[in-house]
């Protein structure tokens, strides 16, 4: 098989039905082995991440906090594989992501993980349905069910009355969920969101957080940074980040 | 396993590709000053081939009918060969053809018939108060009609009695007699070559254009009937017909020696003369046509080179303006393979829109160069899709450079610009 290619069994689950992660052996969705993050800046060296391992097992719902400068973000693009760690392991689905070259990285991000950025990051000339489609495209998915998949991802997050209207059509929390459409549309095994709330005011952050509350519900492993407790509490989990090292990770319930 | 799976799968490229074409058209229409100014370079480029190719074309295929219709097999003689060069000096010495030489020519193994034609300078022709002033006066025998395949539609043509006794009758070209005779038979009227009294015997069939010149504007009278004027203006030239075309390689030699022994040349000396067919006036036309081909070819690489750096330049300010969008897409799952063929697939739009405009362009002045002007033009498919092809992989190569920009963008850095 080529090196580019994605198993032709990779599930396409449509986001109404979220998918029973597979899991490791010993049940986790995400293993992270001391993951270091290193930026050479001239003769500079700069460490985002020294040395941070967990497990996140399937349908978990993690908060990550930390002081800004932290390495939270840093964090979140090595478990979104945008980045891969200077050090250490990291394993999604029993894959060793950090062994991956681009095009594998790529797939993995098609298929495994869904990000939603702070500032919702959506193509300002496409329509919400066109936003929402985009990750089908690159999945190589035909048309007629790109369009029956994106449909079914807006209306989850009740936005079948928008679809045909751009982003700068659409009110900022409206605008979040279009992106956390898209974000779900190829069911992936994480949904990875950097400070969804950041750019919404309380209210709408509010709103976004239920949805996400529902989406916890339906099955769906969530990992989310903010600087917000309110919005942190929402989580089963928090993990405290200080200068590229966990401080803490509590559980509750 | 891998053959199961639909090609799509493999070459999301492909879905996506209405997507990247229709952004290339997104990108026309958000910047249409700079778009248009851009692909103007390709435009011209394309509209010269495909306007030059059909104008070319249209030349060839009328220079082809009118080639075969002076009749394939015929041998010129003249005083030099089409385009060859020659000095003023080298242009006094050469002699046109005498009576004996013609004589000598006619009684050659491989000759069935010469026709010696004689310029007659001639400024006025009238019959009665008609004038005509631009025919061509040629004083030939009777073998003109077997040696051109030209023949009288009316009346008889000039005879070797005729000839012999240098009788002033005249044949005219249909041109000649449109002029002259508007609703009168010309048969046996009289008309006034220069104040000389010539009787019509009779009318040529038409003949049609030869290189845009009328052919029909003409006047044959028997040789001798008129005195030698002015020297410049009575030289002789002669067409000859051989036995058969497959010898006319063989029957050019027999004149050129012939000639050369009548004139006593010197075994090293040049000819003072020239002996050709039709197939060098084939060549000469070749030449010039492959000259335009080069000029064509000329003009549309620099047009297709300008316009190729403004569409590099375009899509260089397009990955600018969009790095986060190139990020966001990688973020969604795009291959370097897919953003590589997204910005390529926009390059070979706005070419290919280009290449478009451009052949609607040229092809709509070939329409008007066809209807309006003496020039006939056929649109050339083959160079049309060869013109389009071109746009295209003008579109691909200066895109390569931008698109390869984009693909290398890393994710990160990508989703973080401003
Ligand atoms: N591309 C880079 N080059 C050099 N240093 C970097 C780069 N990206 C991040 N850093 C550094 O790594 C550290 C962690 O950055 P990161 O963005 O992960 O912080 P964060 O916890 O997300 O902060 P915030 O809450 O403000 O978003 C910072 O000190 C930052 O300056
Ligand atoms: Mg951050």
């Amino acid at each position: 098989m080529s090196a580019d290619a994605v198993p032709p069994s990779a599930p396409a689950v449509p986001p109404s039905a979220p998918p029973a992660a597979a899991a490791e052996a010993d049940g986790s969705l995400i293993r992270a082995e001391d993951l270091w993050r290193t930026y050479v800046m001239g003769a500079e060296e700069i460490h985002a991440l020294r040395g941070v391992s967990f497990t996140i097992a399937p349908n978990e719902y993690v908060a990550v906090m930390g002081p800004s400068g932290s390495g939270k973000s840093t964090l979140m693009n090595l478990i979104g594989c945008l980045d891969t760690p200077s050090r250490g392991r990291y394993v999604l689905r029993g894959k060793v992501v950090s062994e991956m070259n681009d095009n594998e990285l790529a797939a993995i991000r098609n298929r495994e993980i869904g990000f939603v950025f702070q500032t919702f990051n959506l193509l300002p000339r496409a329509t919400a349905l066109h936003n929402v489609e985009l990750p089908l495209v690159y999945a190589g998915i035909p048309k007629d069910e790109r369009m029956e998949r994106a449909r079914r991802a807006l209306a989850m997050v009740d936005l079948a009355d928008r679809m045909t209207h751009k982003p700068n059509e659409l009110s900022g929390g409206q605008r979040q969920r279009v992106a956390v459409a898209r974000a779900l549309v190829m069911g992936p095994a994480i949904l990875l969101a950097d400070e969804p709330t950041g750019n919404l005011d309380t209210v709408t952050g509010e709103e976004i957080m239920r949805l996400f509350e529902k989406l916890h519900a339906e099955g769906n492993t969530i990992i989310l940074v903010t600087h917000e407790k309110d919005v942190a509490d929402h989580a089963q989990r928090t993990i405290h980040i200080r200068d590229g090292k966990i401080e803490s990770d509590e559980k509750r319930r | 396993m891998r053959l199961t799976r639909p090609i799509a799968a493999r070459w999301p490229v492909l879905l996506s590709m209405r997507e990247a074409v229709g952004m290339g058209l997104a990108a026309i229409k958000a910047y249409k000053l700079r778009a248009s100014l851009t692909i103007l370079g390709v435009v011209m480029g394309i509209m010269t081939v495909t306007g030059m190719s059909s104008i070319v074309a249209g030349l060839n295929a009328s220079m082809a009918r009118q080639i075969e219709s002076l009749g394939s097999s015929v041998l010129l003689i003249r005083p030099a060969a089409p385009g060859e060069h020659i000095s003023d000096e080298e242009w006094r010495k050469r002699k046109t053809l005498s009576m004996d030489e013609v004589q000598a020519i006619s009684v050659l193994p491989l000759v069935r018939a010469i026709s010696p034609m004689e310029f007659v300078r001639v400024d006025l022709i009238k019959y009665g108060n008609q004038k005509v002033q631009d025919a061509t006066t040629f004083a030939t025998t009777a073998a003109y009609e077997t040696v051109h395949d030209a023949f009288v539609q009316k009346g008889r043509f000039i005879s070797d009695v005729d000839v012999d006794r240098a009788s002033p009758v005249a044949v005219l070209g249909t041109d000649v007699v449109d002029a002259l005779f508007a609703g009168v038979d010309p048969i046996d009227k009289e008309v006034f070559l220069d104040g000389r009294r010539f009787r019509v015997i009779g009318v040529m069939e038409r003949k049609g254009k030869f290189l845009f010149m009328s052919r029909d504007n003409i006047i044959l009278i028997p040789r001798g009937s008129i005195q030698r004027r002015d020297q410049r203006f009575n030289f002789m030239i002669a067409d000859v017909k051989p036995i058969s075309p497959a010898v006319l390689d063989r029957a050019v030699d027999q004149i050129r020696d012939a000639i050369r022994r009548k004139r006593k040349l010197r075994y090293l000396a040049p000819d003072n003369f020239a002996v050709f067919t039709q197939d060098t006036l084939t060549d000469l036309y070749r030449r010039i046509t492959g000259g335009i081909y080069m000029v064509m070819i000329a003009i549309s690489s620099i047009g297709l080179v300008v316009g190729g750096v403004g569409v590099m330049n375009i899509m260089l300010v397009s990955v600018t303006e969009r790095t986060r969008e190139i990020g966001v897409r990688k973020a969604l799952g795009a291959k370097k393979r897919d953003i590589l063929w997204q910005f390529l697939t926009e390059a070979m739009t706005l070419t290919g829109t280009g290449g478009l405009l451009g052949i609607f362009i040229g092809g709509g002045v070939a329409w008007l160069v066809d209807r309006f002007s003496p020039f006939p033009a056929v649109i050339q498919t083959s160079w049309v899709m060869v013109a389009f092809a071109t746009a295209l992989a003008v579109g691909l190569f200066f895109g390569l450079w931008p698109a390869a920009k984009a693909a290398r963008l890393d994710p990160i850095e990508a989703l973080r610009y401003e």
